[in-house]
């Protein structure tokens, strides 16, 4: 379940008995550089291959702090969630293989990046958006507009739309004018 | 098979695609828009499961093709912002197949739950899973979440026809009041004409005036003031009435209604929505027809009434007076769009600082034990400042706002001081008819004012009264048939290929087949989020199931009535909740003619009685939100003594000794065991020791069953229950 999810209060399973993200209950999880494990690409999936086990096993890469650190501390999971090693920068590792790491966090973490803002309407709760992204002109909808906004540091902004795409603006203070004034109201 | 209007074009493509190079029907189809390696690179993606192959197709070229037999299964995940859906081959082998954006979420998840109905079962089932259309067919706008009714293109009409539905038995007081309203604005006609007599006839007479005469007029004025006023007390007795009674009737229809809707349809709201809806909304309806209705039928019908004598007395004076309206109109709706805003931001941050004030006041033991207090002051300080800001901003623009507003209100009243101020000195107009010209042009101003503010509190007024329908209309998910029977339960259970899943993102259980006698004592274990909690919702019928079928003494649970059902299945959940109420009310609450011996032998049973008698009000402790603070393990042994008195022929319990110290459960266990006998129990827990006395283990992973037997055989056996056991054994001995 995505962040927009629970926060605009969907359906709940009991147990997140729906796949979600488990805690990891092991308390020594392995660090890992690129001393100690290598990653390879098979299938249009990511692997990991740890001295510890004698077969590379399928790897899914998770941020542990999504809106702070884009490349450090990154938790390496397996398809169900349990967490087999952590990651501390993606700089404790070099080459292809960081390269390797870096596209596959992009390519899970996919979030337009807003850059003009033509219009915002509101109606009924919802707030209509048009604006030109990094994927091109797009429209989506926030439901609660206020709660599906998160802020983080140096002006960023993350929007969450009411199907669980995210978008993103890197610094609203460098927005256009007439971009800024139509969101004005929610920062 | 039929199908939809989206499912047609996306049969037409595929067909379209796979010409001669695949054989078979289409099984499931979907679309991608996203790169599946190149992160922010697009791509026009196509994949098509037909009984033969798998066939994946990028910009009009053909990307993969593989043979459906060599396919073990399908599998969506999510991502962030983005969806994956990947295959396994039969050698063990995953691919990815595509990556899309979430808007085609659900149209994804649904095209792999069709692909994967078919490798298992063989049957089509796209059309099934299909989801229904999550925006507005008319104007594309999104649905809101668990809604399915456009809250811009819903038919006026029928908002209106919907109120008047639960309006009608009170037309009459209605009518009355209507009736009111048109007495009361003729005389508020009459009283400027009055004035007018009194200022011309005598007060301005140069003819000698009889004093009896004047009197007379004054009274005249003093008595229409009074009928005015009593009038207007009749009539919004009246409407109280009315209003009232409306509401508590809409109030009565949403509260049965929300408690009809199943599990499913109320989980997707929260319970401060409902409470929302159940009193704030209908309260903004009386409010409608209490003030808002009758003052915009009060105010509209004297703007008429003033307009007519106005026009009629002097139609130029009263072009004149009109003249600035539209000025005035126009101001409005310019300086509302602004204030807005501003009170929009500022209902925003006082919310804000209500909610981190709750949020300490909440946690104020938590605060207090880190002695956090300092910091807790300076960040409700900052809220408090942002939002006096926010206050101070509106004062400003409101400060020159309303002088313009006022003066442009004004400026018709000047051009009539110049005007009729000429026509008296010219002769030409008596003072008094400037007076009744004046009072006039004043009133018909109010009602301009009010006008200008209607649209919007319509406006909300129809949200809500949209909003409290759409909960009437909501289809009832979980019904009973209409042959649904009475069943009297002995308590054989048989789950036959059960699938199911929370939504279409996940599948929760799959292909769960499990027989239960009468007597039977099962323990269901396996890790957290393997499906045991959704397992007995099923049983319970909380949800139907997607496949399979649940039977009870061979009956499926859809076929008996959902009171029949639950009447005789008993839980204890672990998060139990006690109605405000005393002790012995929450254990008879399910059987409400219990007596105290069967409530006292039920709490003894739970192992509820001996701390019960300690209390100072024993049985009559006042429990629940405000009342006695029980702990945990007393609360849960409340509830199994509320479950056990209910006898219930099934006893679901859902870790519901976890609190409970081991002596203490060792001790309910027993008693429950003595009374399993003669009835069917569940029970899920993760300590195992509470499921020594279980008959059948079953053992769930990742929403399957992996293990199934006794105790003894599945140590034997030594797999995932072996495994937990162990674990469980070091802990304690670590303990």
């Amino acid at each position: 379940m995505t962040e927009q999810e629970q926060r605009g209060g969907r359906r709940r399973p009991p147990d997140g008995e729906n796949g979600k993200k488990r805690t990891a209950e092991n308390p020594n999880t392995p660090e890992i550089t690129k001393e100690n494990a290598s990653f390879f690409m098979r299938g249009g999936f990511l692997y990991m291959k740890h001295p510890k086990d004698a077969e590379p096993v399928r790897a899914v890469l998770h941020r542990d702090f999504p809106f702070e650190f884009l490349w450090e501390y990154i938790s390496v999971l397996d398809i169900d969630g349990y967490e087999l090693a952590a990651i501390r920068k993606i700089d404790d590792f070099s080459g292809e293989e960081r390269e390797m790491l870096v596209r596959e966090l992009e390519r899970k973490y996919y979030s337009p990046v807003i850059e003009k803002i033509y219009s915002v309407k509101e109606r009924f709760g919802f707030s209509y958006w048009d604006a030109q992204t990094s994927a091109g002109r797009l429209t989506f909808t926030l439901q609660d507009t206020f709660k599906s906004m998160i802020r983080a540091g140096g002006g960023k902004l993350f929007l969450f739309d009411v199907d669980g795409n995210r978008f993103v603006i890197e610094n609203v203070e460098r927005l256009d004018r007439r971009s800024y004034k139509k969101i004005e109201l929610y920062l | 098979m039929k199908l939809t209007n989206e499912n047609e074009r996306l049969f037409s493509r595929a067909r379209e695609q796979i010409r001669g190079l695949s054989d078979g029907d289409i099984v499931s189809v979907w679309e991608y828009d996203l790169d599946r390696t190149e992160p922010q690179g697009f791509s026009d993606g196509f994949v098509v499961v037909t009984e033969a192959s798998l066939s994946v197709f990028e910009n009009g070229e053909q990307v993969m093709e593989v043979p459906l037999s060599s396919v073990q299964e399908f599998r969506f995940s999510m991502g962030v912002g983005c969806v994956f859906a990947e295959y396994t081959a039969k050698t063990g082998e995953t691919v990815l197949i595509s990556r899309a954006d979430c808007t085609r979420k659900s149209r994804i998840a649904a095209g792999v739950k069709a692909a994967n109905h078919y490798l298992r079962y063989g049957r089509h089932a796209f059309e099934k899973y299909s989801p229904a259309a999550r925006v507005c067919p008319k104007c594309g706008r999104a649905y809101r979440s668990g809604s399915e009714t456009c809250l811009t293109c819903i038919d006026k009409k029928k908002i209106v026809s919907q109120l008047w539905a639960v309006m009608k038995p009170y037309k009459w007081h209605i009518a009355a009041s209507l009736v009111l309203f048109v007495v009361i604005s003729a005389i508020n006609l009459i009283t400027p004409y009055l004035n007018r007599v009194l200022v011309d006839d005598y007060i301005r007479s140069e003819e000698p005036v009889l004093l009896s005469a004047f009197a007379a007029a004054v009274l005249a004025i003093l008595v229409a003031q009074l009928v005015q006023r009593g009038l207007t007390s009749v009539r919004n007795w009246f409407l109280v009435i009315a209003g009232n009674k409306v509401v508590l009737r809409l109030r009565g229809i949403v509260f049965d209604k929300i408690q009809q809707l199943s599990i499913s349809r109320i989980s997707k709201r929260t319970a401060g929505e409902l409470l929302n809806r159940v009193s704030n909304d209908t309260a903004r309806i009386r409010m409608f027809i209490v003030n808002q209705m009758s003052s915009m039928l009060e105010q509209m019908m004297l703007f008429l009434a003033v307009g007519t004598a106005l026009f009629l007395y002097d139609w130029k004076l009263a072009l004149l007076i009109i003249l600035p309206t539209p000025l005035v109109v126009i101001a409005f709706a310019l300086f509302r769009g602004a204030m807005n805003k501003l009170f929009r931001r500022n209902w925003e941050r006082q919310s804000q600082s209500n909610t981190v004030l709750h949020d300490i006041f909440s946690g104020i033991r938590v605060v207090k034990s880190y002695g956090m207090e300092h910091r807790e002051s300076q960040r409700f300080e900052e809220y408090a400042a942002a939002e006096r800001e926010s206050q101070l901003k509106i004062e400003k623009k409101w400060a020159y706002i309303n002088p313009i507003l006022q003066f442009l209100m004004g400026v018709g009243e000047f051009i009539l001081l110049y005007y009729a101020g000429s026509a008296v000195l010219g002769g030409t107009m008596s003072y008094g008819e400037m007076s009744q010209f004046s009072s006039y042009a004043s009133m018909l101003y109010a009602p301009l004012q009010f006008l200008a503010t209607l649209p919007r509190q319509i406006m909300q007024a129809a949200t809500s009264i949209t909003k409290v329908f759409e909960i009437i209309d909501e289809p009832v998910e979980i019904q009973d048939a209409a042959d649904a029977v009475d069943l009297d339960i002995k308590g054989n259970i048989d789950i036959e290929d059960v699938s199911f899943g929370y939504d279409e993102t996940a599948e929760v259980l799959r292909d769960i087949t499990l027989h239960v006698k009468p007597g039977d004592f099962i323990g269901l274990v396996g890790r957290s989020g393997t499906g045991k909690s959704t397992l007995i919702n099923l049983i319970m019928r909380m949800y139907d199931v997607d496949e399979g079928i649940i039977k009870i003494d061979g009956v499926d649970i859809r076929d008996i009535s959902q009171r029949s059902l639950r009447s005789q299945i008993g839980v204890v959940l672990q998060e139990t909740f006690l109605f405000n109420g005393t002790i012995f009310q929450n254990i008879a609450y399910a059987k409400q003619d219990a007596t105290r011996e069967e409530v006292i032998a039920a709490a003894k049973t739970a192992g509820a009685h001996s701390f019960i008698v300690k209390l100072t009000d024993g049985y009559n402790t006042w429990v629940g939100e405000r009342g006695c603070t029980l702990s945990g393990g007393e609360k849960q042994r409340i509830a199994i003594a509320r479950a056990l008195l209910h006898n219930p022929k099934i006893l679901i319990l859902d870790e519901a000794t976890a609190s409970l110290d081991t002596e203490t459960e060792k001790q309910i266990q027993d008693s429950l065991a003595a009374l399993s006998r003669e009835r069917t129990t569940i029970a899920i827990a993760h300590r195992l020791s509470t499921l020594r006395n279980a008959t059948k283990l079953v053992v769930l992973d990742r929403g399957r069953i992996v293990e199934t037997g006794t105790h003894d055989e599945l140590i034997e056996k030594k797999g995932i229950y072996y495994n937990l056991v162990m674990a469980q054994r070091e802990m304690s001995k670590m303990a």
